[in-house]
């Protein structure tokens, strides 16, 4: 293409053509950012389209071979070999086309993002089992974040981390109001705060803005359920305060406690507590017999003001002491 | 990095089979003569770095649709780089933001050295802008973009001794502009004749 550029040996045009060049030189040639910014964003629609490319062929040949397994049978119909030959064809369709699916829902492919919206319709609708479903999602998520960016796969850590941000601030909406699956979204969040920012170090370029965005949506999460948790405890030493039942731990003794009395952090290093995985979410450790926040048992049973500590007797004593008779 | 015609039809194929890498290499061959082209028809970098993108991803939009039918990949893509500039222009007003592009020439040259450079590029900006968009597009798909006439003709859809009247007027433009002295050997006879004349 350059070989036949403007004569460059044409001594007329040297002022000329220093000029110009000079010119664009100057003003026309991209700084390195920018030349770094426009390639990693045509990259990113190239890798987009690469998979798309990949997607289609397997399904276009999943696709032919199908015809061409439908339009068998009528040619088998007087040859015995043709109907074994064709259910082999068939079986080997049907792995292909299942080999199609799953690569096309893995992290940075066609279906991924399908695959993350069917998941989210499947969710239960319990708060607690919602939340748990929730982490195993999130815990997902990060793992096939980890091992994309492992793999050197920009495209498919950015779909992962992308998917973890949309789905942990959908976690932490939806456990705001309840304590024990706050408390769980919470220290789950906190735990992968710390291997996003571990990874944020080696991700390929195109993913950086993935960790980025994982790191803020979690820190967000963080803080909003910090400050629910914060206004939860200011409801609840008031109501403790209205009904005398203000216990010696403060605003602290507000926060959901496990029924063990330790802290939720505490659920999950707890082995004598519920199985493994109730145990890493926190869940487990819930007092389901507990009333809500505060409230007291009917019964006066476990009324125990946070901390292990016994409660204090109510400051006012509506009816003085009777004497006792003998 | 330069590759021969060749090479680059053989990076366009795998490109066209889905290969991110070829297209990559393709970026990296063409993206700097095609940002100059844009840029020379845009006052603000910015507009030019997204013109710029925007035609690279047209090309990977319209890349299982190109046939080398004697065209090859660089004059397509100059002809999507132009077809963008005509776009924009059409739906936007610019404004020329002087600031910005005044403080793109800096150099490692003094204070009074750098005056003088700034004042030069300025000179060549502003004789650039005085030409027509034709004569321009001839310039800068010839000086900038490196184009010979024949594809500088086919990236402006018109005949290759178009190309080249347009140049040629703007060659002259451009250095009444300037103030460069037409050289001796370029003058008419007439005007040899008559050295005393100025």
């Amino acid at each position: 293409m350059f070989q036949d550029a403007m004569d460059l040996t044409d001594t007329r045009l040297f002022e000329l053509r220093t000029r110009l060049e000079a010119y664009a030189e100057a003003r026309l040639s991209p700084s390195l950012e920018t030349s770094t910014r426009m390639r990693a964003y045509v990259m990113n629609v190239a890798h987009r389209r690469a998979s798309l490319v990949a997607a289609d062929t397997t399904f276009d040949g999943a696709g032919a071979s199908i015809a061409a397994a439908s339009a068998e049978p009528s040619r088998a119909a007087g040859n015995g070999r043709r109907p074994a030959a064709a259910a082999l064809l068939a079986a080997c369709l049907a792995v292909a086309m299942l080999a199609g699916t799953v690569s096309a829902t893995r992290a940075g492919g066609p279906l991924y993002a399908t695959r993350i919206w069917i998941e989210m319709a499947n969710l239960p609708a319990d708060v607690v089992a919602r939340t748990e479903a929730e982490i195993n999602r999130l815990a997902a998520r990060l793992e096939e974040a980890q091992q994309a960016s492992t793999a050197g796969d920009g495209p498919a850590t950015q779909a992962a981390l992308a998917a973890y941000s949309t789905i942990v601030i959908e976690a932490g909406q939806e456990s705001i109001g309840d304590p024990t699956a706050s408390a769980a979204i919470e220290m789950t969040v906190s735990r992968h705060v710390v291997v996003l920012t571990l990874m944020a170090g080696s991700v390929p370029p195109t993913a950086r803005a993935g960790i980025e965005q994982a790191l803020s949506s979690s820190t967000k999460v963080l803080d909003e359920l910090d400050g629910a948790d914060k206004h939860d405890s200011r409801d609840r030493v008031v109501d403790a305060e209205v009904s005398g039942e203000t216990g010696p731990g403060g605003t602290d003794s507000a926060r959901p406690r496990p029924a063990n009395g330790n802290s939720p952090g505490a659920a999950v290093e707890d082995k004598s507590g519920p199985g493994k995985d109730a145990r890493e979410t926190g869940l487990g450790a819930r007092d389901h017999d507990a009333p809500p926040p505060g409230q007291l048992r009917p019964d006066g049973a476990g009324n125990k003001a946070p901390g292990d500590q016994p409660a204090k007797k109510p400051i006012r004593d509506p009816k003085p002491a009777r004497p006792v008779k003998p | 990095m330069t590759f021969d015609d060749a090479a680059i039809e053989r990076l366009v194929g795998e490109a066209q089979a889905g290969d991110a890498w070829a297209f990559g290499r393709l970026f990296d061959h063409f993206h700097l003569p095609v940002y100059r082209f844009v840029a020379s028809r845009v006052r603000r970098p910015s507009d030019a770095e997204d013109l710029t993108q925007l035609v690279f991803v047209k090309a990977l939009e319209a890349l299982p649709r190109y046939e080398s039918r004697g065209i090859p990949f660089g004059g397509w893509l100059f002809r999507l780089a132009r077809n963008a500039v005509i776009d924009f222009a059409r739906t936007s007003h610019e404004h020329a933001d002087l600031a910005q592009s005044v403080d793109r020439a800096g150099t490692d040259a003094g204070p009074d050295e750098l005056a003088v450079t700034r004042q030069e590029i300025d000179a060549v900006g502003a004789a650039l802008w005085s030409l027509t968009d034709d004569q321009r597009d001839a310039i800068a798909l010839r000086f900038f973009a490196g184009l010979s006439a024949r594809e500088a003709a086919e990236v402006m859809g018109k005949q290759e001794g178009t190309v080249r009247g347009l140049q040629f007027r703007a060659i002259a433009a451009l250095r009444r502009q300037l103030g460069i002295e037409e050289p001796e050997a370029s003058r008419t006879p007439r005007q040899l004749e008559r050295p005393g004349v100025s």
